[in-house]
């Protein structure tokens, strides 16, 4: 799957791969990077803004428990009629997962299905949300942004890893895509979480299927022949609330 | 006495706390919204002229800076510190009667949602301008939302919820808001909602950001 992976178990249809440990300093977190997200696109922030960032940064540092995990699916189909991709396994049958049509597009030539989960770990959100309740709201937020931040470069870079390790047996892979992308119902992370085990790289689901830790991204990633990874994922995406489309924009 | 209102105003627009804050730069060593407004009620200028004419007209800048994205979350956050700086002297004033809050207005993220940026910002916003503040935090069920509303009768609620899974349970807290309290009016927010969301599950009004929810408070009490 990938270099630094380690398999921790294998069924038949399933097999589990996890990295248990990233580690911060091999992710490229700048704090240009945290001030574009904070809004500051055009010029750089003014003080206490930067100086503010690299307090957060570090404390970040210190606090992070980055956790990814991949779990290769590999007996699926497609659904053309319902833009659905139907996984199987022995514990669930099968499981339907209604990811939309351009989702679908995206992934249909997929001859392997990877559903990941990554996280910042609970520390960082528990941080973001003592400064908060001691009032102070602005470095509780930009913990806050770090930690989306970092669970994002922390995801990139497992990911560009696994393209490098197909790449080399002549496979590509395509985006990451999550429910709650394009018209992928946040509710089906219900289904995707069946396909983990239970509080899988620590991260746990909600009823409403919020993740715990909040700073974690699930979802899955299409490998194949004839699959492609395009240069930013928001292009497909018509959200008009993301903040992170309004800063592509 | 409009000189110093003038600079409680600017104070709080730029989010210049107090003589040692360094932010913004180009203020930098100048008296704060704290010092001046200390200042201000020491040369007798009234509770009600300093609140009315520099606190909340400042805070009504931020908020109509931020709609149009002249300023972003971090300034609108200094912004919010200066007015509770500059409010940490003015509590006196509301406690004996001197000063009053234009209405209660009681929020908070619906149940199932653990998303507290977004309503933050707004009760910052809110409480900025003049009214007193519920904050009932995270997941908060509707029973809490009508347990609030009878200790504050004339309140105005605010919903807020960040994902679609979530947004189902603003209809549940509406209806059961509306189920005991016919009247009283609810306002919601948040990224996946919107205006026809709004009329669909009978709330009174939808806003895409703070300042639309302080428009629309200003509205009821006109």
């Amino acid at each position: 799957m990938c270099n630094n992976c380690q398999t921790v178990l294998t069924d038949p249809g399933i097999q589990i791969q996890k990295r248990v440990n990233l580690d911060y300093s091999e992710l490229e977190i700048t704090n240009q990077q945290i001030q574009t997200i904070l809004g500051f696109k055009d010029k750089p922030a003014d003080e206490p803004f930067p100086s503010l960032i690299d307090e957060c940064l570090e404390i970040a540092r210190i606090n992070l428990q980055i956790k990814v995990g991949l779990v290769e699916i590999l007996n699926f189909e497609f659904d053309s009629v319902n833009y659905s991709v139907i996984t199987h396994d022995i514990l669930h049958n099968q499981l339907e997962f209604f990811i939309g049509k351009k989702i679908y597009n995206s992934i249909k030539k997929s001859e392997m299905l990877h559903v990941f989960v990554c996280t910042a770990g609970k520390k960082i959100c528990d941080l973001s949300k003592k400064k908060a309740a001691k009032g102070d709201s602005l470095r509780s937020y930009i913990l806050d942004i770090i930690g989306s931040e970092i669970v994002e470069a922390a995801m990139d870079k497992i990911q560009n890893e696994s393209e490098n390790f197909y790449r080399s047996e002549r496979y590509n892979i395509t985006n990451r895509y999550s429910p709650g992308y394009c018209d992928w119902p946040v509710s089906e992370q219900q289904k995707l979480f069946k396909l983990i085990p239970h509080n899988f790289c620590g991260v746990s689901l909600t009823t409403s299927s919020l993740m715990i830790p909040a700073k974690s991204i699930s979802g899955i990633i299409g490998i194949g022949e004839n699959v492609k990874r395009k240069g930013y994922g928001c292009s497909v995406c018509e959200s008009e609330n993301c903040i992170y489309k309004r800063l592509k924009d | 006495m409009e000189g110093i209102i003038e600079s409680i105003k600017k104070c709080i627009e730029f989010g210049k706390i107090d003589e040692n804050s360094p932010f913004p730069p180009d203020m930098k060593g100048e008296k704060g919204a704290d010092e001046l407004t200390a200042e201000a009620l020491e040369n007798g200028i009234t509770p009600g002229e300093i609140l009315n004419q520099g606190l909340i007209k400042g805070m009504e800048i931020v908020g109509q800076k931020f709609s149009e994205h002249k300023i972003f979350v971090p300034q609108m956050l200094m912004s919010a510190k200066a007015m509770d700086r500059a409010m940490s002297h003015m509590k006196i004033y509301f406690n004996d009667g001197s000063l009053t809050r234009k209405g209660t207005f009681v929020m908070g993220t619906v149940f199932g949602d653990l998303h507290d940026i977004g309503k933050n910002l707004v009760t910052m916003m809110i409480e900025g301008n003049g009214w007193e503040v519920v904050d009932l935090g995270v997941d908060v069920s509707s029973e809490t939302f009508i347990q609030k509303i009878n200790e504050h009768p004339n309140c105005i609620v605010g919903l807020s919820a960040l994902l679609t899974t979530t947004m189902v349970n603003m209809e549940k807290v509406v209806n059961a808001i509306k189920g005991c309290s016919p009247d009283t009016k609810i306002i919601i927010g948040g990224a996946p909602v919107n205006e026809e969301f709004s009329i669909k599950i009978g709330a009174d009004a939808y806003s895409p950001d703070p300042q639309g929810a302080v428009k629309y408070l200003e509205k009821m009490v006109a």
